[in-house]
């Protein structure tokens, strides 16, 4: 089932998008955030750009509230993908996504706890849709935690109408009624993705990486437009590099997209570039972290009534000394001081 | 407001000012007129506190795990100066005496170099006043450069 919807939405992917982003991948890690802080997105995105979310400082129980994460780049670059368009090359613009880890409790709002025209937002599309990372992946997994949200890979298009932002409606658990939630303040983990990764989950290089020569040697073969399979992926028009080296022949396969630098007959180092580096188009990954108050109404009231009484406090304390002084004037007259 | 004069016929107060003190004789007393205002600042204090108590309550961080570390890796930010020059000195012992040496070597130098000086007012002691200003620039500057994560950035703080 989740297969066929796998398949499924991976056809529509390649019939209508034309670049692929994929916060999805996560799915495959047990724990998608490392205890050290990093999102296992790096792991495939091996360019950095920026990420940033805004969210309000502090909710109340049960609120539903917006966070919006800025994922930016140019919608209009293109970016080298996995599959030829019409006219047989591998570009397209770059997608989005973003990754989000919200506190325990904190999950997705349904559709009929937002508002009418958060609805409207939903169902048009220019929202996407966010769903918890664990649905998503390959094997059932036992627990779902509606904490851990992705969303997208979001075509261009749509990314850029938001002034790239991908917006995600969250509603905050209520202590009240779920006993395990405490009030307090807690970390929200943000990720933005853009573009393809260069490194596709299982470790076999996407082609939107760079390709280096694995061992020193002399070019003497480059056939173009043959059929190549690098891990899962197959590619009809790759390029094979026949190197001569000290130990004989060696292929390097090079998908499409990188172009090449090198012709026949060039001697090559051990690691030096054979193609371009295709991702200078500000395709990335970045992650930030951000702090998130699950505030109590009570609390709020009793501060408002503990800063009024305060200030009566001090209001009185400075009558007082005004009074005092009126004394001290008399009394100083009294003595012929002043 | 009434303040009470200093009392220059009594001989013992005098002595006192010549050797700056006796302050406390003259100008506002204390009781009641000082305690009052420490009244209000106390209860100023306690409803700050108990706001950000409340409006900004301090966090609990997930569970620590000692055997990752963390990246970037970056200490609490009161460390950030010194963490820096631990990070861009290329040697590492010379970093870690240099992260004790420089402020400490600096710092208890000043006194003995301004040794000749007479005055107290700070304006009157240019080279602590120098070492303060300049320290203080260069701290800011270290601990700044400590948050670029590229330590060959770091020095210009990635501005250029």
């Amino acid at each position: 089932m989740k297969k066929t919807f796998f398949a499924l939405t991976g056809i529509l992917w390649l019939a209508t998008t034309a670049a692929q982003a994929f916060p999805q991948y996560a799915a495959q890690y047990e724990e998608a955030r490392e205890s050290s802080g990093r999102i296992a997105c790096a792991n495939c995105h091996l360019g950095y750009a920026e990420a940033e979310a805004e969210f309000p400082q502090s909710v109340m129980p049960g609120q539903v509230f917006e966070v919006e994460v800025k994922i930016p780049y140019d919608i209009k670059a293109q970016q080298v993908v996995g599959y030829a368009n019409e006219q047989g090359e591998y570009r397209a613009t770059m997608q989005a996504g973003a990754y989000l880890e919200l506190p325990k409790g904190f999950r997705v709002a349904k559709p009929e706890e937002l508002s009418a025209e958060q609805k409207a937002k939903v169902d048009s599309g220019e929202w996407a849709a966010a769903t918890p990372l664990d649905e998503l992946a390959e094997e059932p997994r036992k627990e779902i935690r509606p904490n851990i949200i992705v969303v997208g890979p979001v075509d261009a298009e749509t990314v850029g109408k938001a002034n790239n932002v991908l917006v995600i409606p969250v509603k905050a658990p209520d202590p009240g009624v779920d006993k395990n939630i405490y009030f307090g303040k807690y970390s929200v983990y943000i990720g933005g993705n853009r573009g393809r990764g260069q490194v596709y989950p299982d470790g076999t290089a996407s082609n939107n990486a760079q390709y280096n020569a694995t061992s020193a040697g002399t070019i003497t073969k480059i056939t173009p437009n043959v059929p190549i399979t690098m891990g899962e992926q197959s590619y009809d028009k790759g390029t094979l590099i026949t190197l001569k080296t000290a130990k004989g022949d060696l292929e390097v396969k090079i998908p499409p997209g990188p172009e090449l630098q090198v012709k026949v007959g060039d001697t090559v180092t051990s690691g030096q570039a054979l193609t371009n580096d295709p991702n200078v188009v500000g395709g990335g990954f970045g992650q930030a972290e951000k702090d998130i108050v699950l505030q109590d109404p009570q609390r709020v009231v009793w501060l408002l009534v503990t800063l009024a009484v305060a200030f009566a406090c001090q209001v009185l304390l400075v009558l007082k000394k005004k009074q005092v002084e009126k004394v001290q004037a008399y009394e100083a007259q009294q003595q012929g001081l002043s | 407001m009434v303040l009470k004069k200093p009392d220059l016929q009594d001989p013992e107060f005098v002595a006192l000012l010549e050797q700056d003190m006796g302050h406390n004789k003259y100008g506002e007393p204390f009781w009641p007129n000082d305690a009052l205002i420490f009244g209000v600042v106390i209860f100023g204090t306690i409803a700050s506190i108990i706001g950000l108590a409340i409006l900004d309550p301090a966090k609990i961080g997930e569970h620590a795990d000692p055997f990752n570390t963390l990246n970037p890796i970056l200490p609490e930010w009161y460390f950030y100066p010194v963490y820096q020059i631990l990070r861009v000195v290329p040697n590492k012992l010379l970093g870690v005496v240099l992260m004790a040496g420089l402020p400490l070597g600096i710092l208890m130098a000043v006194p003995f170099i301004e040794n000749v000086n007479k005055f107290r007012n700070p304006f009157r002691r240019p080279v602590a006043m120098t070492v303060f200003l300049v320290g203080t620039l260069v701290t800011l500057w270290l601990g700044a450069g400590a948050t670029v994560h590229d330590v060959s950035k770091s020095l210009t703080l990635g501005l250029w």
